[in-house]
């Protein structure tokens, strides 16, 4: 436990898995991150990498069954004290009292993500009622109203009463942001939030989020598969693979040293602005199964720097390369496998 | 919403035009018109007819016209005077017969449904939100076994069983006592009791499919994004699965009504064949066997106008509960 | 992927993304032959798993055998009858004798006497005499299939004045177990030939709707609209009124098929309208149509066979609603006329609540057919299931 009274939420060794009929997915396999407040973190990796369960259970609103939360624990730094949210019933008070009061979500799907049987402002209310007791009826619309002016919806006191499917992807994205604020959350949590929309607007979006951060004062989770969009998000990114960190260091140390085998190759598959013209490479094999349980490094399948015999055998640690870079690779191993590796601590890539 | 409603409407014409033509084929299918056959059977129980009465008879009822105008008489008679023709085997005019018991037919069979869906609904969301649980596989037996059962065959035996076990006859709509007994508390309730079975029996197999599209529905919908955005807002769950994925399963199972509704009213009829009950049921039976056309020919189509009514006004329920609908431009 | 993931929650989606699950897996080689296999084999395949489909499916084809093979199954004629059997309940049949232990199947022969208090008919076993039920025995002699002469029997007592009545005798004593085999011939031909009808109306005017558009379109879909949105008995109930009391129980049969199918028609027609306009609007058929194949082509060979799975399931869904229809008209007195047997004209005995109370035995026929109506449902079921391509 770090007594940095600026952190707002510490994941430690945070396990997630899905018992699904065919197998065990080990969605999120050992996963520990801070974020502190008024920071902003970025989660990267390809689908299925697990970034999304592991948003989804800081909230706990992982679909169980199947999913459960196996292990590890997720402290979360109110006013009132530390909350360690895994230990808390997802169906408790004190837990739904945490959803959207303190920590808020946008979805991937603008299209999907508000029902289409009630009005926008009925599904933005609704929040308000829920989490801020007290508020009249009046207080609640007008606020709804300011809501809806600040993320940029043009004529908000009349597109509060239309129904989501009256509105565009982009517009309800807007409304979606609009809802996450409506508490004053200390953490927004943005899924994807624009892979859904043309990139027009994903530009549009982006900014948005980026202003009401600063407006707000809120920390920020943007998770992404864009590793261009994730860095110019984010503060600190993560890069996870296949339920595990890969890598976890500043933006800045992200873009110009790539560590992992991994990073670079996601920086190798997509295409650079300046420079010469070549052509883009893919990472090598395939996503393996799911449902696979690796004993040594999940990406050895596809590695390029590969050593056979010591990253299929055993799990490499997360290595501290500089104060604010951590990589769990064999490669930075400097004491090779004789010495004990120096497990890093990760509270110190935060700071 | 106006456009909507009016738009349905104007499909529903060729519809209900396509019924009269039908029910009027029905009147004239059997064959010889009914004068010669009134004629037949005076001639049969020895009174004797000459030719000039008979003459006088099928002008007098307009049989010597040809088809095409004979039906818009017909019609005219109908939307004009409300005249669906004369009853013989009664001897009274059609309207007067059907007055009673049309309503009678109609509302209990949208009370069976009413019924179905008010045992069926819970039973989906119960079974929707348990899948895979002991009930939810009992519950699953059950309505697939409803869907399939035919109610006439269920009424018949089960009329035996409580009869047999009880010595309580469920047949007709009062027992004897009090046939002829004005309105009254206990007639009433008596009514009520002998009410309870056909409506469960011929709500049976709308009971069964609600079960199902409920529980397909629901689980769908309990998949749907916006369900994890209502959790993450921190709603409790039961107020959440009620206003959220419960609200949207239930628009598909209105939508239904236009094809339960039909089978509900056929059901209706032939289980009040079964139970006795003074339905329209036992009259169209009797109006067939006797070949009194203007009677069947009219019962078939007041209650296929009155179906097709009903589906129209469960689409407008539908268009009511679903802003998609009544906003138009529902996009997949 | 993208439109199917859009329906699912991103939650489930993933950690289990569907082209990694198909490739990453080693069984995924040893499945190959699911890869080659024609739409038909996986249907096939996918219906096999389905147990009580199968089931269900196997004891369809034996109630129709033994419709087929009515005369030999029923153990006396259509319309033998015995004059001091009526109203006699199920013979019992035993297996174990006090001082034999346990034999082959046997009957006591019964007599009929007058209770002297009630003066019901009581039906009293003389057990000084058993006589054993024999199989594959002598009996009235009948044409199988109009031409064979024979006089076997599946089982019997080879004794023609001590019968074996399994499911009682009715009013006039005509043994109702024959009686109710004699009757499936009817009842369980009717489903098919009715649906075939339908079917055949149903393609034609389908495919003539999806396929011309236009005004011939629009009044075969008003038609459909119309047929559909009616409830059918009262209309069934008017039009079989029509049908002269003299014909014979051939005219009388096709005539209340044809009844029956005027509505059956209409429910298929839009199936396969709905299908094929579906179908031409699938990415396969654009690319087929992009690839320069000819129309007829596109039909036989793209269309067709992500049709006919569907089509199948219809039609066996549409089986059940034929027989009852046929029941419930004969049932009331409209459908079939004595003395033509189907189970809806034995089950006109069963009318009276008071006569049931006394002979539970009448109600049998109603067992048969709401048996087959269910198992009709079970494999209607199991092949809905199998026939959608992207069900697991």
């Amino acid at each position: 436990m770090t007594n940095d009274n600026n952190v707002l939420i510490e994941v430690r060794d945070l396990k997630t898995y899905f018992y699904l009929y065919e197998g065990t997915v080990r969605a999120v396999d050992g996963v520990s991150y801070d974020i502190r407040k008024g920071k902003s973190l970025g989660v990267i990796g390809e689908s299925g990498c697990g970034k999304s369960v592991t948003a989804q259970s800081t909230m706990r609103i992982v679909p169980s069954p199947p999913g459960k939360e196996v292990g590890g624990e997720i402290v979360l730094h109110l006013e009132k004290g530390p909350v360690d949210v895994l230990k808390l019933n997802p169906n408790s008070d004190e837990m739904r009292a945490i959803r959207w009061k303190e920590i808020s979500m946008i979805f991937q799907e603008p299209m999907t993500s508000f029902s289409p049987l009630f009005t926008i402002g009925n599904q933005i209310t609704e929040a308000i009622k829920l989490h801020l007791p007290g508020v009249s009826k009046k207080e609640m619309r007008e606020r709804t109203i300011e809501l809806l002016d600040k993320v940029g919806i043009p004529q908000p006191s009349r597109l509060i009463d239309v129904y989501p499917h009256q509105l565009s992807g982009g517009m309800r994205q807007r409304a979606m942001i609009a809802m996450a604020l409506s508490c004053n959350p200390k953490l927004l949590i943005a899924d994807e939030p624009t892979t859904a929309l043309d990139v027009t607007i994903e530009a549009q979006i982006l900014e948005l989020i980026r202003g009401l951060q600063e407006e707000f004062g809120m920390a920020l989770m943007y998770i992404s598969h864009d590793l261009a969009v994730v860095s110019e998000m984010s503060d600190e990114i993560m890069v996870m693979y296949l339920g595990r960190v890969m890598e976890k260091a500043t933006a800045n140390e992200i873009f110009n040293n790539p560590l992992h085998p991994y990073t670079q190759a996601l920086w190798r598959s997509i295409p650079a602005i300046e420079g010469d013209l070549k052509r883009l490479e893919t990472i090598k094999g395939m996503l393996p199964s799911p449902y696979q349980v690796h004993k040594g490094c999940p990406f050895y399948s596809r590695c390029e720097h590969r050593m056979p015999g010591l990253c299929d055998e055993a799990r490499p640690p997360l290595y501290q390369v500089s104060p604010t870079q951590t990589v769990s690779c064999f490669l930075y191993d400097k004491s090779a496998k004789a010495a004990t590796p120096a497990v890093a601590r990760p509270e110190a890539a935060a700071s | 919403m106006l456009a909507y409603i009016a738009r349905r409407i104007v499909t529903l014409i060729p519809i209900l035009f396509l019924i009269s033509l039908v029910s009027f084929i029905v009147i004239q299918l059997p064959p010889g018109d009914w004068v010669t056959r009134q004629i037949n059977q005076l001639k049969l129980s020895g009174i004797q007819v000459d030719e000039g009465e008979a003459m006088r008879l099928t002008k007098l009822y307009g049989l010597d016209k040809p088809g095409g105008e004979r039906y818009i008489n017909w019609m005219k008679g109908i939307l004009l005077d409300g005249n669906f023709g004369w009853s013989f085997q009664w001897n009274m005019p059609v309207n007067r017969l059907l007055v009673e018991r049309v309503p009678l037919t109609m509302s209990i069979s949208i009370a069976s449904l009413i019924i179905s869906w008010l045992i069926a609904i819970p039973i989906g969301i119960y079974s929707a939100t348990h899948q895979y649980s002991v009930l939810d596989y009992v519950f699953t037996f059950i309505g697939f076994i409803g869907l399939a059962t035919p109610g006439f065959l269920v009424a018949l035996i089960l009329a035996w069983v409580i009869f047999s076990s009880t010595g309580f006859s469920p047949l007709g709509l009062n027992s004897n006592q009090f046939l002829d007994a004005p309105m009254s508390i206990a007639k009433f309730l008596d009514m009520l009791k002998h009410l309870i079975l056909p409506l469960l029996i011929i709500g049976l197999s709308s009971t069964g499919v609600t079960i199902r599209v409920m529980r397909a529905n629901l689980l769908d919908e309990l998949k749907k994004q916006y369900v994890i955005t209502a959790r993450a807002k921190g709603l409790r769950e039961l107020g959440l699965l009620l206003k959220y994925p419960v609200r949207m399963a239930i628009n598909p199972i209105i939508s239904t009504v236009g094809w339960i509704l039909p089978g509900l009213v056929s059901g209706e009829v032939l289980v009040s064949i079964v139970l006795g009950i003074q339905t329209t049921g036992p009259l169209l039976l009797r109006a067939v066997l006797e070949q009194d056309m203007y009677l069947a020919g009219s019962i078939v189509m007041i209650l296929s106008t009155l179906t097709v009514i009903g589906t129209l006004l469960s689409d407008i329920l539908l268009a009511v509960m679903d802003p998609r609908i009544r906003y138009g431009g529902v996009s997949k | 992927m993208s439109a199917q993931s859009t329906n699912n929650p991103q939650v489930l989606n993933e950690p289990v993304p569907e082209d990694s699950v198909a490739l990453g897996q080693p069984e995924a080689v040893l499945n190959e032959r699911f890869y080659y296999a024609s739409q038909s084999e996986l249907v096939w395949w996918r219906f096999k798993k389905h147990k009580l489909a199968v089931a269900a499916a196997i004891l369809t084809i034996i109630l129709y055998l033994t419709a087929i093979f009515a005369n030999f199954v029923a153990p006396y004629g259509i319309i033998t009858r015995w004059g001091m059997r009526q109203q006699e309940p199920p013979t019992p049949v035993y297996f174990y004798r006090e001082g034999v232990g346990i034999t082959g199947p046997f009957i006591y022969p019964v007599t009929r006497k007058a209770d002297p208090k009630t003066f019901e008919w009581v039906f009293v076993p003389d057990k000084t005499k058993p006589i054993p039920i024999q199989f594959f025995v002598k009996g009235e002699p009948y044409k199988l299939f109009g031409i064979i002469e024979t006089d076997i029997h599946l089982f019997g007592t080879g004794l023609g004045n001590e019968p074996v009545h399994l499911f009682g005798t009715d009013n006039l004593g005509r043994d109702l177990f024959s009686r109710i085999f004699f009757g499936a011939q009817v009842s369980l031909s009717i489903g098919l030939v009715g649906v075939l009808i339908s079917f055949l109306a149903g393609i034609i005017l389908g495919g003539l709707s999806g396929y011309m558009g236009g005004v011939v379109d629009e009044i075969i879909q008003r038609t459909i609209d119309f047929l559909l949105s009616i409830p059918t008995l009262p209309l069934w109930m008017a039009l079989s009124a029509s049908l002269p009391r003299n014909w014979s129980v051939i005219q009388t049969y096709f005539a209340i098929t044809l009844i029956l199918s005027i509505i059956g028609w209409a429910g298929l027609a839009r199936v396969v309208r709905g299908k094929l306009l579906q179908l031409r609007e699938e990415d396969y058929a654009m690319a087929a149509q992009a690839a320069g194949a000819s129309k007829w082509r596109i039909i036989t060979r793209h269309l067709l066979p992500g049709f006919t799975s569907h089509l199948i399931v219809s039609i066996t869904v549409s089986i059940p609603a034929v027989i009852l229809g046929e029941t419930a008209l004969s049932f009331i007195g409209l459908g079939m006329q004595p003395p033509a047997v189907s189970w809806g004209t034995l089950l006109q005995d069963a009318q009276n609540i008071v006569a049931v109370a006394q002979q539970q035995w009448l109600l049998i026929p109603a067992a048969f057919v709401i048996i087959t109506v269910l198992l009709f449902n079970f494999v209607g079921d199991g092949l809905r299931d199998a026939a959608d391509p992207y069900s697991r």
